[in-house]
C-alpha cells in the first residue's frame, strides 16, 4: 500500500562557541560537555541501532557551525574526558552510597553504564570526534545534515546584506568542509526568516529553509496548500513550515509529553541534593553547587515532594507516547490527503537538546517511533525536504512572511528591553568590517591575520544566544561579557588595522582564544563586485 | 590586578583579599578557589563601573567630540570591556519587532551637537524630533507621517505603529525656530510583518474560499466555525503560549514545568560515616562486601542511611589469614 503522505523530522541542534583556554576549568562549557553526555550520544546510539536492525528512515539534523567547531575542537575533546571520568568517579561513589537505598542504587548503577557507555563511544569508538559518527550516517543516507549560520546570528535584525550573507558564506564552507559535501538547506537561527534573506541562501546553493508555522500560512499570495507543502520564494528556495499541532505534542509545557508524571524530573540533581562535602569536587571549583547530570527522580506530579524514577515504567510511557504520536500523525494526514490534490507533509522541528538533557526518554520516544512508523503502518513515511522536493519539483510561488519561532512569532525575543542596546554596536561592527573588506581587499601576512580575526569577533558577538540569555535572565552576565568582549576586540582590530599598528602577541592570543572556523577569510564581508568572481572560485561542491 | 597577579600572591595575602572584599567561606578555600572567587568578584566590579550604553536610566552623556572610541586607554592583557557610548555619528536606525511595533535608535556626532547647542543656546533647548513616514507599497512615496519629540537623554524608543504589512522609514531631526522640521539623518526602510492571510489569491494555484479555512482551521487547530479573524488570534496566541526555541535554554535554565510555589521548606538527610583503619595489608569488609584501603590501611564509607536498624559487621582479615577481627556496630534512624 503507497503513503498518504509524509512527516519530517527535524532537529536543530546548536551550541553557543564557548571554548575557553585561559581557564582550567569553566562552566560555561559544561553545556557542550551535557548535551554530548545526554543528548548527542544518545540520539546516535538510536540511530546505529535503527541501522543495525535494517530500520529503514530519513531525519534531517541540523549541525551549526559552532557546534562542529567545539566537537572537532582537541581541547574541548579531552576536556571532556576529564568531565565524563569525573562523572563516571561519582557515580562510582554514588553506588556505593545508596547500598541501604536500592531503588536508588538501580539508578546510579544505570548512571554509571550511561557514563562509561559514553566514554567507550566518545574515545574508543569516534576517536574523540563524534562528528565522524554524524557524518558516516549522512554517507549512509539516514540523515540529511543541514548547516545554520555561522555563529547562529539573527539574520532578521542584521541591516547590512553583507552580514547576513557573511554568516552564510562560512557557514556554508565551513559545513562543507566538516561534512564532506555541500548542504541542501539550512535552519535558519531561530527559524528568523527575512523576506529577501533567501536570494543569499539561493547565490550559496541552499534550496531549502524551515519557518514557522505563520510564515507560511501568511505568506503572499496565499498558499494553496497551507504550511502542509512547500512554496518556493522568487529566488526560487523552498520554504517549509512547521506544523503546529505536532510540535504541541512535544513541546507544550502544560499539554506536552515531556511533563508526564513518570518522566525523570530535571530539577532534583545531586549537585544540588547532597551534602556539601561529598558534592564539592564535582560542582563547580569555586564552589558553587551545579547540575551532576545524576537525577533520582520523576516528576511525580505538582508536588514538591518526589517519587524514585522507575526507568522501567518510563520507557513504556516512552512507547506510548510514540504510539500516540504517530496515530495523531496518521489521522493527519488521512485529513489532510482528503482535501488536498497531493500528499501532504507535516514537519515537525524539535531543538536536539529537548531530547535527553531535557527530556530524558526523548531519545527512546524517536526510537519507539521511528520503529512503528517502520513496521506498524502505511499511512505516513519519514521523508526529508530534499527528499520531496525531488518528488514535488513544482511548487507554487509565494513570498513567507517575516516570522520566527521565538515567543510571539516575531522578533521581540532577541529585541525587547534587556538586550535591545546590542544591536548599535553590532550593526557598528558589521558596517566597520565590510568598511575594511572593502578597503583591504588584498592584504597579507599579519595585515591578514588581523583582519579574518576581526572577522571572527564580529561573528562571535553576533550570536543569537547572547540576546537570548539576556532575556531569559540567567547566566546574564556571561552573555554580557561575551558580547562586550567581541565588540571592543573587533574595534581594537579595527584601530591596530585602519593605524597601521597591529599588535603581533595580542593578536595571536585572539586567534588562540576566539578560533572559530580557523581557515576563514574576511573577503566574504567584501561588497564589491569582484568579490562575485573570487567566490565563484570557491571549492564548495 | 590582573589574574597573573593573583596567581603570585601567596595564600595569606589572597586570604587579605578576600576579607577586604567580604568573601564568605574564605577560610575554608583552596587557594585556587580564592584566585578564582577574587577574579570573579574583581570582574563584576569590572562591569558595574561600566557605563550601559543605552539604558534609559543612565545620566546624561557627555557628547563633546572627545567621546570616540575608548578602546585606545587600555593596552595592556587584561580583558577590555569597554565599549563605546558614542561612535560620534548623527545616526538613526529602524529594526522590526512585530507587525505592530518598530524600535529605533539615533545618535549624534559630536560636531551635530555642538553646531545645535550654538544655534539653540544649549543641547537641552533644541527641539529635537523623530518623524516616522508611513510610505506606500512600492517604497517611493511618503504617505503620512507622525512626530515622536525626542528626550535628550534617550537614544532609542520603541514605536507602536499597529499597522501590519507596511513600510516605514524614520527621519531624525529638529524644529527650526520657524517652525520646519529639519533632517539630520534619514534611517533605512522597514516592513513590518503580515499579521493574517494575504488577500493575494494566485489564479494558478487558486483555491476555494472555504476549502482555504477548513486548511488554516486545521494548521491553527482553532475551532470549527471561527471566523478567520479568530483563527488568526489563536494562531498569534498560540505563538505566545508555546515554547519555541530552547536551544540555550534547554542547556542553562530550562523553562519550569511547575509554577514554584512560594512557600518555606526543610529538607533532612542523613548519612553515615564508617571509618576507621586496620594494617594496610590486611582485607577488610563492610556488610559482607570488599572494602578498599588507603595505603595507610585506613577506610572510610559513606552511605545514605533510610529509616530502621542497620546491622553492620565489619571485618578485617591479616594478609596471611590468620587473625581475623570483626566489630559489629548497630545504627538505628527513626524520624518522628
Amino acid at each position: 500500500m503507497e503513503e498518504l503522505g509524509y512527516l519530517s523530522l527535524v532537529l536543530h541542534s546548536h551550541l553557543p562557541y564557548v571554548r575557553h583556554p585561559e581557564h582550567d576549568r569553566f562552566l560555561e562549557e559544561d553545556w557542550l560537555f551535557e548535551a554530548i553526555t545526554e543528548t548527542y550520544i544518545p540520539l546516535l546510539r538510536v540511530f546505529e541501532r535503527l541501522v543495525e536492525d535494517g530500520v529503514k528512515f530519513r531525519l534531517t539534523l541540523s549541525l551549526t557551525p559552532p557546534l562542529l567547531a567545539m566537537l572537532s575542537d582537541p581541547l574541548l575533546q579531552d576536556r571532556y574526558i576529564r568531565h565524563i571520568e569525573r562523572l563516571i568517579e561519582l557515580a562510582e561513589k554514588e553506588i556505593e552510597r545508596t547500598r541501604w537505598l536500592p531503588q536508588f542504587q538501580e539508578l546510579a548503577v544505570m548512571y554509571k553504564e550511561m557514563f562509561t557507555f559514553s566514554r567507550w563511544f566518545f574515545v574508543e569508538k569516534y576517536k574523540k570526534n563524534i562528528v565522524t559518527a554524524f557524518r558516516k550516517l549522512q554517507d549512509e543516507g539516514f540523515l540529511e545534515i543541514i548547516t545554520c549560520g555561522m555563529t547562529h546570528g539573527y539574520l532578521p535584525l542584521m541591516l547590512q546584506k553583507e552580514a547576513v550573507r557573511a554568516q552564510i558564506h562560512y557557514a556554508t564552507e565551513y559545513h562543507t568542509q566538516m561534512l564532506g559535501r555541500p548542504p541542501q538547506g539550512i535552519w535558519l537561527p531561530e527559524c528568523g526568516y527575512n523576506p529577501g534573506d533567501d536570494e543569499i541562501l539561493r547565490e550559496y546553493g541552499l534550496r531549502f529553509f524551515f519557518t514557522d508555522a505563520h510564515g507560511i500560512l501568511h505568506a503572499s499570495p496565499r498558499p494553496k496548500y497551507g504550511n502542509f507543502a512547500p512554496v518556493y520564494c522568487p529566488s526560487g528556495v523552498a520554504a517549509f513550515g512547521r506544523d503546529l499541532e505536532s510540535s504541541k505534542q512535544v513541546w507544550s509545557a502544560q499539554e506536552g509529553y515531556p511533563g508526564d508524571y513518570e518522566y525523570r524530573e530535571f530539577y532534583r540533581d545531586i549537585g544540588f541534593d547532597l551534602e556539601y562535602e561529598y558534592i564539592r569536587p564535582y560542582i563547580h571549583p569555586s564552589g558553587v553547587r551545579i547540575n551532576t547530570g545524576i537525577k533520582y527522580y520523576r516528576i511525580t506530579g505538582p508536588t514538591h515532594h518526589k517519587e524514585p524514577y522507575n526507568p522501567w515504567r518510563a520507557k513504556e510511557k516512552a512507547a506510548i507516547h510514540a504510539g500516540n504520536f504517530m496515530f495523531n500523525r496518521e489521522k493527519q494526514i488521512e485529513y489532510l490527503a482528503s482535501i488536498l490534490d497531493r500528499k501532504p507533509l507535516i514537519v515537525s522541528p524539535y531543538d536536539a537538546e529537548l531530547y535527553g538533557h531535557w527530556w530524558f526518554e526523548g531519545p527512546q520516544w524517536l526510537d519507539y517511533l521511528i520503529r512503528k512508523i517502520h513496521y506498524d503502518q502505511h499511512t505516513i513515511k519519514l521523508i526529508t525536504p530534499s527528499d520531496y522536493l525531488e518528488m514535488y519539483p513544482r511548487n507554487q510561488v509565494s513570498v513567507p512572511s517575516l516570522s520566527s519561532w521565538g515567543y510571539k512569532g516575531y522578533n521581540e525575543v532577541w529585541l525587547e528591553g534587556s538586550n535591545d542596546w546590542i544591536y548599535r554596536h553590532l550593526h557598528q561592527i558589521s558596517q566597520k568590517m565590510i568598511e575594511l573588506a572593502n578597503q583591504y581587499p588584498n592584504a597579507t601576512g599579519i595585515q591578514e591575520r588581523a583582519l579574518n580575526q576581526a572577522a571572527r569577533e564580529v561573528l562571535l558577538a553576533q550570536s543569537s544566544d547572547w540576546a537570548f540569555i539576556m532575556k531569559t535572565g540567567t547566566m546574564v552576565d556571561y552573555a554580557v561579557k561575551r558580547t562586550k568582549s567581541h565588540i571592543s576586540r573587533f574595534l581594537r582590530l579595527y584601530e591596530q588595522i585602519t593605524g597601521d599598528r597591529i599588535d603581533h602577541d595580542w593578536l595571536s592570543d585572539l586567534e588562540y582564544k576566539d578560533n572559530i572556523f580557523p581557515g576563514l577569510d574576511y573577503r566574504a564581508y567584501s561588497s564589491n563586485a569582484g568579490y562575485k568572481r573570487w567566490k565563484r572560485e570557491l571549492k564548495l561542491a | 590586578m590582573t589574574p597573573e597577579d593573583l596567581l603570585k600572591m601567596t595564600k595569606e595575602e589572597l586570604l587579605k583579599l578576600a576579607r577586604k572584599k567580604n568573601i564568605p567561606n574564605r577560610s575554608r578555600m583552596t587557594k585556587a578557589g580564592l584566585i578564582e572567587k577574587i577574579h570573579l568578584l574583581m570582574l563584576e566590579e569590572e562591569e558595574k563601573k561600566m557605563t550601559e550604553p543605552t539604558s534609559k536610566e543612565r545620566p546624561a552623556p557627555y557628547y563633546g567630540p572627545t567621546t570616540v572610541l575608548t578602546t585606545e586607554k587600555k593596552e595592556t592583557d587584561e580583558e577590555v570591556l569597554e565599549i563605546p557610548f558614542s561612535y560620534n555619528q548623527t545616526l538613526v536606525t529602524l529594526m522590526v519587532r512585530d507587525p505592530y511595533w518598530l524600535y529605533s535608535y539615533w545618535d549624534f556626532s559630536g560636531k551635530t551637537v555642538n553646531e545645535l547647542s550654538q544655534v539653540f543656546g544649549g543641547w537641552e533647548r533644541v527641539p529635537l524630533c523623530l518623524r516616522v513616514y508611513n510610505l506606500s507599497a512600492d517604497g517611493e512615496k511618503r504617505s503620512s507621517y507622525f512626530d515622536i519629540s525626542l528626550n535628550h537623554q534617550v537614544k532609542n524608543w520603541y514605536i507602536n505603529v499597529n499597522q501590519p504589512n507596511c513600510n516605514f522609514q524614520v527621519d531624525l531631526g529638529y524644529f527650526t525656530p520657524s517652525g520646519h522640521f529639519q533632517t539630520l539623518a534619514r534611517s533605512n526602510i522597514v516592513t513590518t510583518p503580515r499579521d493574517t492571510i494575504s488577500d493575494v489569491v494566485d489564479e494558478e494555484w487558486m483555491v476555494v474560499e472555504e476549502d482555504y479555512r477548513r486548511l488554516y482551521r486545521l494548521a491553527v487547530g482553532a475551532g470549527i466555525g471561527q471566523s478567520s479573524l479568530e483563527m488568526t488570534e489563536s494562531l498569534l496566541k498560540r505563538l505566545e503560549r508555546e515554547v519555541g526555541s530552547g536551544a540555550v535554554s534547554s542547556i542553562s535554565s530550562p523553562v519550569r514545568l511547575l509554577e514554584e510555589k512560594r512557600h518555606f521548606w526543610l529538607v533532612l538527610d542523613t548519612e553515615l560515616i564508617i571509618y576507621g583503619a586496620t594494617e594496610p595489608d590486611a582485607t577488610l569488609t563492610i556488610q559482607g562486601q570488599p572494602v578498599k584501603l588507603r595505603p595507610d590501611g585506613s577506610f572510610t564509607l559513606r552511605m545514605a542511611l533510610p529509616e530502621g536498624t542497620q546491622i553492620i559487621p565489619v571485618t578485617a582479615t591479616s594478609r596471611d589469614g590468620k587473625d581475623q577481627i570483626t566489630i559489629t556496630p548497630l545504627v538505628s534512624k527513626e524520624t518522628r
